[in-house]
């Protein structure tokens, strides 16, 4: 098994866990699989849809290991120093949109921050550890660390993988649909609840129910509106770092120079 | 950061006894349900804000952006608050019986609204406490891979290049005649690509300068032998405040378990 | 001498790329040798230095043939973590290689990586910080220090490795010239002290010609001079033409020689040119044909009619601090002006109180009858246009045109005036075959142009250029200044130049503004301003060599500006 379904593997017991403590500890000691309530029906079936897919990426996948320097000792490094690199400069971006007051206000203090969107960024273009990275990076000095410490992360890890399927579509008009419905389905399914979750289960901020999927949907919709124009027009722009071929041909190009 | 911050007791502490004492701030934080005690928490917490050497002007420069969470966190709480049993109805806020208000859920909404304050000062007063390096050297000390530990500890030192670079980017495109005073949040998102977009390729490019210059002072060389000339080391002042900060929680959780700390506690125990 | 470095037909080509960086290099590095590597951008000379510590390939992977030999042994071998210890390495760009939070932690970060013991970290520390005289800073995050502050703490991190090698890649391109002195100063230090083989990449060839054992001129990934300052600099006309510009007492030496047959010595040491030059002059000047010679000079346009009023103009960041102290001036109507100062003067916090980014705390800036603290920073983009130094703080699309569509959009004109007029500024600067492509994928030059253009598609009157020159090879710099010429002379535009390029300044502009802490401090012609040697000294700015080179000889009037009117004024000696 190579290091990449490794990691897979991880995340899905991460999930399952993540479901099981919710039962178990929120819904007061409820049996498994009894007494569910619609939303948790929802989250088995991306569970299992995860899973499945999992299986079916696993067999397919060769499992090509990124070829890396050996150090002195004749260790493999974990990130190469075009990631540490990478993982650094997003890592800082996280803070400096925020410090520069980059964010648009729905209703505060909720915003949309694109600092947030650089874990997911980092994931999508190097690679989940790298994700991970900025996602810790952005959760340290966060205001509240108990929830963004696990949740930035792991928003890097999802999208990598998601990524990696979205730019196997070849036809190009088809994977920005599904790119934007990605976007939004991994928001109100994925993020939106791990956070709130986060917010409600730990903080004791405030109810998870109806907060999630009620109260601040119309939160989720807008953000998630908001975060599919940023990645559109940053994929637009750095197309072959995000690994997204285009359709449109072109008079004759030069290698990005500096 | 000013002197008298880097002076401070608390600076002077190790960043594990800093990270301790943040989560069992998270935790007391989390168990106390009473408004009334989640305000004498919140007193604490300006006290040592103060003795690090922060002025009041500085504490309210923080929290007057967190005053409309306040009110968000209130109204995202008090509505689904349960009443406590024959509690008081002063009235409903929908008519036909719904959405009782109450002592307890004024309480609930209070103490919620209070608590989200209270993270934000404590983790914003560990983390400005806690030098980028000693960051680095806990997580090392956590067996992090030195890879990640060097990203992290690089990204915030990066931070204020990175602000010049975008601020930059802001000068150039107001310079276009951008504006970003809009109040609607779709114009406004529409007005920020022209400042996330270069931003991002901008940090793209230092991603590389960052990866060059690493490789160029052998980072690669050995990472997982390398030399960290400075270490954390727990002093006596350290194990006195964890032992307290130990026995803090170990108060707290048992008071809990024994029903202490509901909403409305305190009053409760002055009128009986 | 032992050779220390040993190139062997070495060939490298990029990923994806059909040129190669780098061609067919036979070259070897004597031990204790300084070498200057000089060419255009792009020639491939951070490409060969990359080599050396293995950067290039093993960062960028892509095709190296060949062999660089390190003591006779293939360094293909080691990693580049090994490599690092042997070929030390400066990059150009200050802050982009501090990378740990204090100045001790940067300068200790090379020796922890190589898992020094602690002590001796801390002895190499205390030797290197103190040699270059950045003991105070020592806690100090590097990213709040000046730009020859950061590339000094960056040199001590190189030193502390303690490398056989020292590679210095345009060290001081980011640099004003106070900051470029610091960092000359520690050169001069490495070279006569530490007798380790240095190699330099530099365009300031006159900074450091005195001190360098050889130079290799490279040129589209070929070396095409090597040899020593003099055997190389003889073919300053060659140079001239690949974009490598000769210290200009060189070229006036050459010029006479060639023309008026006279036989100067070339030298690297001003000091020594100084001499040479004074030696050759009469010992009664020639006054009245000098001052014939001197009316034939290219006299700068005169201009009028204000369109820029600056009146006592104070200007603070914060309440405590005052950064622009009561500045009076009046910019004209198709003027071609230079601003110059080194860093800190306050030349860029005035062309910003120009377009509305920053509001005088008191006084008036009035741009073509406009208020700047009344109106808007969008209003006054339809008068101000301002060229960020860096293009790749504007360019954010994925379209060249809708680049260039952005500014008038803007400003809410409507679809047929913009299409109208991109159509116009492309055409004017011949990026019309570009519009449908991704400005990320273009050359830097290109997206300069694009930068340009876009703010020209505003159509400003008054046009303000940051820095054109800094981390730019001289081709690179003529060919904006060149754009720049010909808006001012083709379309009237008023055109404001920050600089501290003194050569550029005189070449183009029409008046020079000399600015120092936060007051203007000369204001003129070029001649007039160069004139004013030891004002300039005083705020560490100093006229072009040429000017220098006769004023110092003993010719301070007239004053020359170039190496032509130094030779119109020298042939008139021996007459």
């Amino acid at each position: 098994m190579n290091k990449k379904q490794k990691i897979g593997i991880l995340g899905l017991i991460v999930i399952f866990a993540a479901f099981i403590a919710f039962r178990v500890f929120y819904q007061k000691g409820a049996k498994l699989l009894a007494d569910m309530y619609p939303w948790n029906y929802v989250a088995l079936v991306v569970i299992v849809g995860l899973l499945v897919w999992y299986f079916i990426w696993a067999k397919k996948s060769g499992g090509k290991e990124e070829a890396a320097e050996v150090t002195a000792s004749g260790k493999k490094p974990l990130l190469t120093s075009n990631q540490i690199g990478l993982a650094a400069a997003f890592g800082g971006a996280a803070f400096a949109f925020r410090a520069l007051g980059i964010a648009v206000p729905m209703v505060p203090p909720l915003t949309m921050d694109p600092g947030a969107l650089m874990p997911c960024l980092a994931g999508m273009c190097g690679g989940p550890v790298v994700g991970i990275i900025v996602g810790v990076a952005r959760g340290i000095p966060s205001g509240t660390p108990a929830v963004d410490l696990w949740v930035q992360p792991i928003k890097g890890i999802y999208w990598y993988f998601v990524w990696k399927q979205i730019v196997k579509i070849e036809d190009e008009k088809k994977r920005w649909v599904v790119f934007a419905v990605s976007t939004f389905l991994l928001q109100f399914f994925v993020e939106q609840p791990l956070c709130i979750a986060g917010n409600s289960l730990i903080l004791k901020l405030y109810d998870f129910y109806p907060t999630w999927p009620f109260t601040l949907a119309w939160y989720t919709v807008v953000y998630s509106i908001f975060q599919f124009v940023v990645f559109a027009a940053v994929v637009k722009a750095f197309p072959g770092m995000f690994n997204w071929r285009s359709n449109k041909k072109r008079k004759g190009g030069k290698a990005a120079k500096n | 950061m000013n002197a008298k911050i880097k002076n401070s007791f608390l600076y002077s502490l190790d960043p594990r006894t800093k990270m301790l004492m943040l989560l069992v701030l998270i935790v007391i934080g989390c168990s106390i349900m009473d408004p009334l005690i989640t305000s004498f928490m919140l007193l604490c917490m300006y006290i040592l804000y103060r003795a690090t050497g922060y002025t009041g002007k500085q504490v309210w420069g923080i929290t007057k952006p967190l005053l409309l969470a306040f009110v968000l966190f209130f109204v995202l709480n008090f509505p689904f608050a349960t009443p406590a049993p024959g509690e008081e109805v002063f009235f409903y806020l929908i008519p036909g019986n719904k959405i009782p208000v109450t002592l307890t859920t004024i309480s609930s909404g209070f103490a919620s609204a209070i608590r989200f304050v209270f993270f934000i000062w404590g983790a914003d007063l560990i983390t400005t406490v806690t030098p980028t390096g000693d960051i680095v050297l806990t997580l090392n000390k956590a067996k992090c891979p030195p890879e990640a530990a060097i990203a992290i500890g690089i990204a915030f030192s990066y931070i204020p290049v990175l602000k010049g670079e975008i601020g930059n980017v802001i000068e150039a495109q107001k310079s276009r005649g951008a504006s970003f005073e809009s109040k609607n949040p779709i114009k406004k998102v529409k007005a920020y690509i022209p400042v996330i977009v270069p931003g991002l390729f901008i940090s793209i490019l230092k991603g590389r300068e960052i990866a060059r210059t690493i490789e160029a002072r052998g980072f690669t060389y050995d990472p997982t032998h390398r030399t960290y000339r400075k270490d954390i080391s727990f002093q006596a002042k350290d194990i006195v405040v964890m032992l307290f900060l130990v026995a803090l929680l170990v108060a707290v959780v048992y008071l809990k378990s024994q029903g202490w700390f509901y909403t409305t506690f305190v009053l409760d125990v002055l009128t009986k | 001498m032992q050779k220390i470095i040993k190139f062997e037909d070495v060939t490298y080509f990029y990923p994806g790329t059909e040129v190669p960086a780098i061609k067919d290099i036979n070259l070897s590095l004597n031990e204790g040798e300084i070498v200057l590597i000089t060419g255009p951008s792009g020639a491939g000379k951070t490409t060969l230095c990359s080599t050396l510590n293995r950067i290039v390939p093993e960062a960028y992977e892509g095709k190296l043939t060949g062999r660089i030999l390190f003591w006779d042994e293939d360094i293909s071998k080691y990693s580049i973590g090994q490599m690092a210890f042997k070929a030390g390495m400066l990059f150009q760009d200050p802050s982009g290689q501090l990378t740990n939070p204090t100045v001790a932690d940067e300068v200790a970060f090379g020796p922890e990586n190589k898992g020094m013991p602690v002590q001796r970290v801390e002895e190499l520390i205390s030797e290197y910080v103190g040699y270059v005289h950045m003991e105070k800073f020592l806690e100090r995050s590097p990213q709040a220090l000046s730009g020859g502050q950061q590339q000094s703490v960056a040199y001590a991190s190189v030193l502390a490795m303690e490398p056989e090698v020292y590679v210095l890649d345009e060290p001081t391109s980011n640099l004003d010239p106070l900051g470029s002195d610091l960092v000359f100063e520690l050169m001069r230090r490495l070279a006569a002290e530490k007798k380790k083989t240095v190699v330099i990449v530099e365009h300031k060839i006159e900074k450091i010609i005195d001190m360098v054992d050889r130079i290799i001129v490279m040129n589209k990934g070929s070396i095409v001079y090597d040899g020593t300052p003099n055997e190389v600099l003889i073919h300053y006309e060659d140079l001239k033409k690949i974009g490598v510009l000769v210290p200009q007492a060189n070229q006036i030496f050459q010029k006479m020689n060639l023309e008026m047959g006279t036989n100067f010595t070339m030298t690297t040491s001003f000091e020594e040119a100084v001499q040479e030059l004074h030696n050759y002059l009469p010992d009664k000047l020639p006054v009245s044909r000098m001052e014939e010679a001197g009316k034939h000079f290219k006299k700068p346009n005169v201009y009028t009619e204000p369109i820029v009023q600056i009146k006592d103009l104070h200007f603070s960041y914060t309440p405590e601090v005052e950064v622009l102290h009561g500045i009076n001036l009046e910019i004209h109507k198709g003027e071609f002006l230079s601003i110059v100062g080194r860093n800190g003067s306050g030349k860029t916090t005035i062309v910003k109180c120009f377009n509305g980014l920053h509001k005088p705390t008191s006084g008036s800036v009035i741009v073509n009858g406009m208020d700047t603290k009344e109106t808007t920073v969008a209003e006054m983009s339809r008068n101000v246009g301002y060229c960020f130094q860096n293009p790749d703080h504007q360019i954010f699309s994925s379209v060249v045109l809708d680049e260039l569509r952005y500014g008038p959009q803007n400003l809410h004109w409507d679809e047929e005036e913009i299409e109208a007029t991109v159509n116009e500024v492309a055409s004017m600067l011949v990026i019309e075959d570009i519009l449908d492509e991704n400005p990320y994928n273009l050359s830097k030059g290109q997206r300069q142009s694009i930068a340009v253009a876009s703010i020209l598609c505003m159509k400003p009157d008054v046009l303000i250029v940051d820095e054109p020159t800094t981390g730019q090879d001289p081709t690179q710099s003529r060919a904006m200044m060149d754009m720049m010429a010909k808006l001012n002379k083709e379309l009237g535009k008023t055109i404001i130049v920050i600089t501290h390029d003194m050569s550029i300044a005189a070449e183009y502009s029409d008046r020079i503004v000399a600015m120092h802490q936060g007051e203007v401090i000369a204001d003129g012609t070029p001649r007039e301003v160069f004139a004013q040697e030891e004002l300039l000294h005083s705020s560490n700015l100093e006229a072009p060599q040429i000017t220098r080179l006769l004023q110092h000889a003993g010719i301070s009037q007239p004053t020359v500006i170039d190496v032509d009117e130094a030779f119109e004024l020298l042939s008139q000696m021996k007459l």
